[in-house]
């Protein structure tokens, strides 16, 4: 049997299979399963110790016993391993065994990317728990988990899991490559390996998605990504993502259909809005207050009369008290959390706007700057975003408006220069197939 | 793929505004600009029949590599060069127009070199970029500025202040012969196929062109709005008085609503974006083309990793295209800018119907060996 199972399933590192040989009579056991799928207790209660000790002739169990299942059609092997059966051989016969765990319970909610209809849970930090959930996410023969130690000293537990069918070989050897290639005395969370696995060193934008849940897990696997899943972290690694996939929530496939397209033209506004808004303000107000209409511009420059230095002082204080608002709110201890965002948020702001160090609307573009950063749905993209604005704000500084224009240019370079393991991070897809062609397709990727 | 053929088209087509084309086209408006305008789409037409057609019997080769099938190394080098330096010129012209814009539209108060040195940074490090890349850059400006640019013809058309009189007035001065000019400034806005000679290297092997017939077709309707739009507005005999029509025809028009009243704002906007595009592709063509130059050169249309050569090389035209705006004016601009429409019409026609003889000659070598 276990030979026959190596040709149907794919490769894995869970994929459990044991010969067994009872020592004193020289009965021989074949059993397998897959290890996450199973409650470990159940095959020893059941199987392995009864075998062993032999008091009562096993057959006799196999066929009394109302958990064991005679199984006669080879076809459905696969099938019972991946919906937590135990596989047994005895005596040429061949026995499934009910011993499935769904380790829902174990699960605690998730933090980062909340939603309302998807599941409510996150990984575990357990990756058996974790395999546990993503098998019974993702029920393939064809899902293939590779197990690798990273880290010189911590010697982590790395898997690695794909469908062997769907998976792009050369994403594969590229992955494969570069985590042979990390050195590193210790790897204690996924973040970590995410900046050691990013390409170059200075990459302005998260080439590897990380994520805690398992639906956003299961539907990348069906679209032939790869997941890594560290031992000892709650998030997984989702490789290679293009720009877009960072603007998609989950959420997305599970509501309405056109208000769900509306929201997703709403991230990519809330994105413009984050990355330029405060060096837009600066070159509006300092070099090109002629771009809005007059009435607009008045009430703009009367709500900045009372402060006495140049615009983009005020933004520089005003992005700094913002950032150290989130900061905050991130250390700070979860009971008295409240208290930060009420001192900061609504008296600091109304106090430094009534002191005049502060214009009025300079407090709305901060708001919104800040609101608009936290409608991107992944956690890591909306950092990266966070942190793209302070180039505009000094290319708006020197240049006014056509700093503005150069800084997006700039990053729409750096967006479409950026791959993701060897697939193109920032493109419009289009009708791209495989029988028309891809462009690049003569080259090497 | 087609879509990227086309937007390499419609770069060249849209970059006629920058190249001083309105301008040289409404100063001739009684003396032969309109029959160029309506002859060019013909011509035009038939040379990208011509050259697509040339090209796709070379799958995935750029035109240093076809030339250098056939002749030897010297004379590709001096071809290589001359196309260089001649694409090098056009996004000379380009940068210091736009920079002109910048400093007298947006910024009168900032130093124009300083903006000019960090735009042209900026498109250098586009410019390097590999040519995958530079074609994601294109399509994504593209897509992003073609409704604006709709949004800003329909604007121009709904005008109420144009006046249609006028426009009928030049069209029917359409018997006049063109000079040699007018009809290379018509001739550039349907030239863009010539930017395959480099990005035919990505397309895919089994790539066939379609809707051939489109590209020309669309061109003549912008080149129609780019000419007739800025007379119908100043009128016949204003509108010699702009070296920058558009900017000055932008600046004509008004919006009811919104938070931005001039339409010029959204017009420098496209422009900006439309011409740092057209200089990154444009310097990117550039680049490939003396990077052929050198002997065994790889060519690789996805690099990781630009070679040390490409920052080398970059860094001479950074250095040639500042020199050269040191040295001229607003006035030679003008003047720089008609020579090279009429040397990059002569070019044009020439390596298309090269192109279209090299690859006859191929499906006949071809055909002898499989005789054979």
């Amino acid at each position: 049997m276990l030979d026959r199972l190596k040709i149907i399933l794919s490769p894995a590192e869970d994929l459990i299979q044991n010969e067994i040989q009872h020592p004193i009579t020289g009965q021989k056991l074949e059993l397998a399963y897959y290890l996450p799928l199973i409650d470990e207790q159940k095959i020893h209660a059941f199987i392995t110790v009864p075998f062993s000790k032999n008091q009562y002739p096993f057959m006799n169990l196999l066929n009394s016993n109302p958990n064991f299942t005679k199984v006669t059609d080879p076809a459905t092997w696969s099938d019972l391993l991946l919906r937590g059966q135990a596989l047994i051989e005895f005596q040429d016969q061949i026995f499934s065994f009910d011993a499935m765990k769904f380790s829902y319970t174990d699960l605690s909610e998730a933090k980062l990317e909340t939603s309302i209809l998807g599941p409510q849970n996150s990984l575990s930090e357990d990756p058996i728990i974790s395999l546990n959930i993503i098998r019974n996410a993702y029920v393939s023969p064809e899902l293939v988990i590779d197990k690798m130690n990273v880290g010189n000293l911590s010697r982590t537990g790395l898997y690695i899991i794909y469908d062997q069918r769907k998976v792009n070989k050369h994403t594969l050897d590229l992955v494969m490559n570069k985590l042979a290639s990390v050195h590193l005395d210790l790897i204690q969370s996924t973040g970590q390996l995410e900046r050691l696995l990013n390409g170059k060193k200075y990459q302005l934008f998260p080439t590897l998605l990380i994520t805690e849940r398992i639906d956003r897990i299961g539907r990348a696997l069906s679209f032939g990504k790869v997941v890594l899943v560290l031992k000892g972290s709650q998030y997984a690694i989702i490789l290679p993502v293009t720009f877009f996939d960072f603007m998609h929530a989950v959420e997305d496939h599970y509501e309405s259909i056109w208000m769900t397209k509306l929201l997703i033209f709403l991230r990519y506004v809330a994105l413009f809005i984050t990355t330029t808004l405060p060096g837009l303000y600066i070159a509006i107000l300092s070099y090109n207050p002629e771009v809005f209409r007059l009435q607009l511009t008045f009430s703009l420059v009367a709500s900045r009369s009372i402060v006495p230095y140049p615009s983009f002082i005020e933004v520089i204080i005003m992005l700094l008290m913002i950032e150290m608002l989130l900061e905050s709110s991130i250390r700070i201890p979860k009971l008295i959390g409240s208290t930060s965002t009420t001192v900061g948020g609504l008296i600091l702001g109304s106090a430094i706007q009534q002191a005049g160090l502060v214009s009025s609307i300079m407090i709305i573009v901060t708001s919104l700057v800040a609101i608009s950063n936290f409608v991107l749905p992944i956690h890591t993209m909306s950092l990266a975003i966070r942190f793209l604005k302070y180039p505009i704000i000094v290319f708006a500084i020197f240049f006014g408006l056509a700093g503005v224009v150069l800084g997006l240019f700039l990053y729409i370079i750096s967006l479409c220069s950026t791959r993701s393991f060897g697939e193109y991070y920032f493109r419009y897809r289009g009708d791209v197939s495989t029988k028309k062609g891809d462009i690049g397709g003569t080259g090497t990727a | 793929m087609n879509r990227y053929v086309s937007y390499h088209y419609f770069i060249n087509t849209f970059s006629n505004i920058m190249l001083l084309v309105p301008y040289h086209l409404t100063v001739a408006r009684f003396d032969g600009a309109v029959l160029a305008i309506l002859l060019s789409p013909v011509i035009g037409g038939i040379l990208l029949y011509m050259f697509t057609s040339g090209m796709q019997v070379f799958p995935g080769k750029g035109l240093p590599e076809i030339f250098s099938l056939f002749y030897p190394k010297w004379l590709v080098r001096i071809l290589m060069t001359f196309k260089a330096v001649l694409i090098g010129t056009s996004t000379a012209i380009v940068v210091t127009s736009y920079s002109v814009i910048i400093t007298r539209f947006l910024n009168p108060e900032g130093n124009q070199y300083a903006i000019m040195a960090v735009l042209m940074l900026v498109c250098a490090f586009g410019a390097t970029r590999s040519t995958v890349t530079v074609n994601f850059i294109l399509e994504i400006i593209l897509i992003l500025n073609i409704p604006l640019i709709g949004f800003i013809i329909y604007k121009s058309i709904h005008n109420p202040l144009m006046s249609w009189d006028a426009i009928i007035i030049v069209a029917k001065h359409f018997y006049q012969l063109p000079s040699l000019l007018v009809f290379a400034s018509t001739m550039f806005v349907f030239t863009g196929f010539m930017n395959l000679a480099i990005f035919n290297r990505v397309l895919p092997p089994n790539f066939r062109f379609k809707h051939r017939w489109a590209f020309p077709f669309v061109a003549f309707l912008v080149l129609v709005v780019t000419f007739f739009v800025p007379i119908g507005i100043h009128g016949t005999e204003a509108v010699v008085h702009y070296v920058f029509l558009w900017s000055a025809t932008a600046d004509s028009l008004k919006m009811m609503y919104g938070f931005i009243e001039r339409v010029l704002l959204i017009f420098l906007l496209v422009i900006i974006n439309l011409s740092l595009t057209y200089t990154v592709v444009g310097w990117h063509i550039v680049l490939e083309f003396f990077k052929s130059l050198f002997p065994n050169n790889k060519v690789d249309s996805d690099e990781a990793k630009p070679p040390l050569k490409t920052y080398i090389i970059m860094a001479g035209i950074l250095v040639s295209t500042f020199l050269l705006m040191f040295s001229i004016n607003e006035l030679t601009v003008v003047f720089l800018g008609a020579v090279f429409l009429i040397i990059r019409m002569c070019s044009d026609v020439i390596f298309t119907i090269w192109m279209y003889v090299l690859s006859k000659k191929k499906v006949r070598r071809y055909e002898k060996k499989a005789n054979a």
